[in-house]
């Protein structure tokens, strides 16, 4: 099975994970729908990770040499980061969230055909490369729904009513998403002692990760400290979001980091 | 007067003490210290920094290196642990490891990266002021020093109090800072000891000498011979090209496949049919055939088929290399037919090592597969590149780091303790009962 496949296999998939999401999020107490919905999502999983195997049967080695196929691993890895997420957190949307994320790789792929043969530099070729950026799309993720949440905080704070399980809502969620950051920031470290020979030169992609995990250990700190106070938490966490971002593409037109080895727009 | 301005920037962080439910304005500087006196010596530090980097002419500091980043750490941990004991309950322990000091500290050290994040660092010369007090070689100044010992002093004496007396529920909190601790003490202390040399390897000689990134030279303790170099490379891509202007014709959402023996494509209005393949082959004058030899390149013999007026060409493609030139298929006497340059998979070196004691081993390094001997840990970082493929040298780095052990437990502490946050959240006890904890 080839890449000729892929737009029915994308589609299948992506039918199954919203009908199965829509099932589980709208089940209410309908435990039957609920299970249904997760059959569904899971069937959804199944179809993908037969396209997976069957395009490393063809290929005659594992699907991760080219930038589509590792995204094809995103979208593999993503709901079952959602799944265990919702089993201990119990936050529904969490799974039909991670399914939207898998979803949008999904349609990059689809969009995007030219990388399906887009192979990887040797430096990318590593067992580290999808771990590292799948913690990292899951927190990114959890991040800013987090700072959507502070928003919304920061709105009623100034236009309405604040209410408290906004700010408790948004603690869970920066606390979920600061494990994955922490995860993808070490893992990040442990591979490039492997690719780099050293676990941290203050690249300024490193460095501004570094801020961005900075930026809500303050969060956290402030919270943890001053449970009452709600002003700064919200602002440091909206603050910390444009950090995140800064890391996360804004650094591609930083001048001080046009050396760094993570901008490959020159490539 | 304005140090009590700076209270309104950290609205919240008022410079009060609560005596039965009244708040009043506390002295500054009269325990207990609050924001204030934490965020001023915070400052006072980083300000202090700069002027010693100035005053020094902005030559930075040079890590100490073993013995004396041990006998440090040895009185360091002394200092820190003995006074823990015995001034526990003290005004200033108590400071130290709270949470106004904690939290001007994880500040401070941001601001100082964020400054790192802004300006370009190791390229001194654009505007010498920050050359001066440090600020384009930030993890080398002094003021990056001093607010790393505020910021490890602080997360020391936090972790201590929360480990004695030692409670389970704890665990996750003390997974988490005694790993950072460990990691950027051990990551900070342990650079003076980091060697890293690149080495040129040739296949006729045995090479033990190499350079630092400054391009002074050292005698190693390890000797290295190239067996062979190689490049892996794969299939190269089909494009096409206008053969007036030479350029490219990119037509978005194509896909320009790998090509191989009996592949069928579609490029533009053209099918494309590979009748042979030869992934490194010659032009003689017979055409191509395969070769070993110096300056082969993939070569493709197809035949093409335009679908809208019927015209076909047929001929032998092939990417060139620096010692044989590319050949292209002229379809219609407009457009061309080519074949990009293979690009690498991988890069490997097959190396004699031989070491002081007495060991000779041929080993094989890659790109993401160092390989270790003695202590050393050897990298393949580059080649001849005018040779490519048949380069007859290989660049390795060699990095010596014996802190890494201790990185490492700090790494998986802290991964650890992250699977800790990621189950267990935030504690969801009172305010009170996690204070009471720590008295």
């Amino acid at each position: 099975m080839t890449w000729i496949y892929f737009p029915y296999i994308a589609l299948i998939t992506a039918i199954l994970w919203l009908v199965g999401s829509i099932f589980h999020n709208f089940s209410q107490n309908r435990k039957a729908m609920a299970r249904l919905g997760l059959i569904l999502i899971f069937a959804g999983v199944a179809v993908l990770a037969f396209f997976i195997a069957m395009m490393w049967v063809h290929l005659g080695r594992p699907p991760m040499r080219t930038l589509g196929e590792t995204r094809l691993w995103y979208s593999f890895f993503l709901p079952f980061i959602g799944l265990l997420t919702y089993t201990r957190w119990k936050y529904k949307w969490f799974l039909s969230y991670s399914l939207c994320l898998a979803i949008i790789f999904l349609i990059i792929n689809y969009l995007n055909p030219e990388t399906h043969d887009k192979t990887l530099m040797p430096a990318l070729q590593s067992p580290w490369f999808v771990p590292h950026v799948i913690v990292y799309i899951f927190a990114y993720a959890l991040l800013a729904a987090s700072s959507l949440i502070a928003v919304k905080g920061l709105y009623q704070m100034y236009f309405s009513e604040f209410d408290m399980n906004v700010i408790r809502l948004a603690d869970n969620l920066v606390y979920i998403g600061f494990a994955f950051l922490t995860f993808g920031l070490l893992f990040g470290a442990l591979w490039a002692k492997e690719a780099w020979g050293h676990y941290w030169t203050w690249d300024p992609k490193e460095t501004w990760a570094f801020l961005t995990w900075m930026g809500y250990l303050i969060f956290m700190h402030y919270r943890y400290y001053h449970p009452d106070k709600i002003k700064i938490p919200l602002w440091t966490l909206a603050l910390a979001f444009i950090v995140l971002l800064i890391a996360w593409f804004g650094i591609n037109y930083l001048p001080s980091a046009a050396n760094s080895v993570h901008v490959y727009s020159r490539g | 007067m304005h140090i009590f301005r700076l209270s309104h920037i950290f609205a919240g962080m008022e410079n009060t003490i609560e005596t039965n439910g009244n708040k009043a304005i506390k002295p500054l500087w009269q325990f207990p210290w609050g924001y204030v006196e934490s965020f001023f010596i915070a400052i006072a530090l980083i300000v202090l920094g700069f002027a010693i980097e100035f005053a020094t002419d902005g030559h930075g500091i040079t890590p100490l290196s073993w013995p004396y980043n041990a006998y440090l750490t040895i009185i360091y941990l002394n200092i820190v642990i003995l006074s823990f004991n015995y001034y526990r309950k003290s005004m200033f322990i108590r400071w130290i490891s709270g949470v106004p000091a904690s939290i001007s500290a994880i500040t401070i050290f941001t601001f100082l990266i964020l400054l790192m994040g802004f300006i370009k660092q190791n390229e001194p010369g654009s505007m010498p002021i920050l050359d001066k007090i440090g600020l384009t070689h930030v993890n080398r100044s002094w003021p990056y020093l001093l607010v790393q010992i505020y910021f490890l002093t602080v997360l020391g004496f936090v972790t201590l109090r929360r480990a004695v007396p030692f409670k389970t529920k704890n665990i996750g909190f003390l997974l988490n800072h005694s790993g950072l601790w460990i990691m950027i003490f051990a990551a900070t202390l342990g650079s003076g000891d980091l060697k890293r040399f690149n080495m040129e390897l040739f296949q006729e000689r045995v090479t033990s000498q190499a350079h630092d990134a400054h391009g002074k030279t050292y005698e190693l303790p390890i000797a290295l011979r190239l067996v062979k170099f190689d490049i892996e490379e794969y299939n190269p891509k089909m494009i096409l090209a206008n053969k007036v202007s030479g350029r490219i014709i990119e037509e978005k959402n194509k896909t320009i496949s790998i090509v191989d023996k009996g592949f069928d494509s579609e490029i533009g209005n053209w099918k494309i049919h590979v009748i042979d393949f030869i992934k490194y082959a010659l032009n003689k004058d017979t055409g191509f055939i395969a070769s070993g030899e110096i300056g082969a390149s993939p070569a493709a013999y197809i035949q093409a088929k335009n679908k809208l007026t019927g015209k076909t060409a047929q001929g032998w493609i092939c990417s060139g290399s620096n010692f044989m030139a590319a050949k292209y298929l002229d379809l219609d006497g407009n457009l061309l037919l080519a074949m990009l340059k293979p690009e690498a998979r991988k890069f490997s070196s097959k190396i004699e090592v031989m070491t002081q004691s007495g060991k000779d081993d041929t080993v094989l390094i890659e790109v993401n597969k160092p390989v270790k001997v003695e202590g050393w840990k050897i990298y393949q970082i580059g080649y001849d590149e005018e040779m490519g493929k048949w380069s007859e040298s290989s660049v390795v780095e060699l990095v010596s780091d014996p802190w890494l052990p201790v990185i490492y437990a700090g790494i998986f502490l802290s991964l650890a303790g992250a699977c800790y946050l990621f189950w267990i959240g935030k504690d969801k006890r009172p305010k009170a009962e996690i204070m009471s904890d720590e008295l």
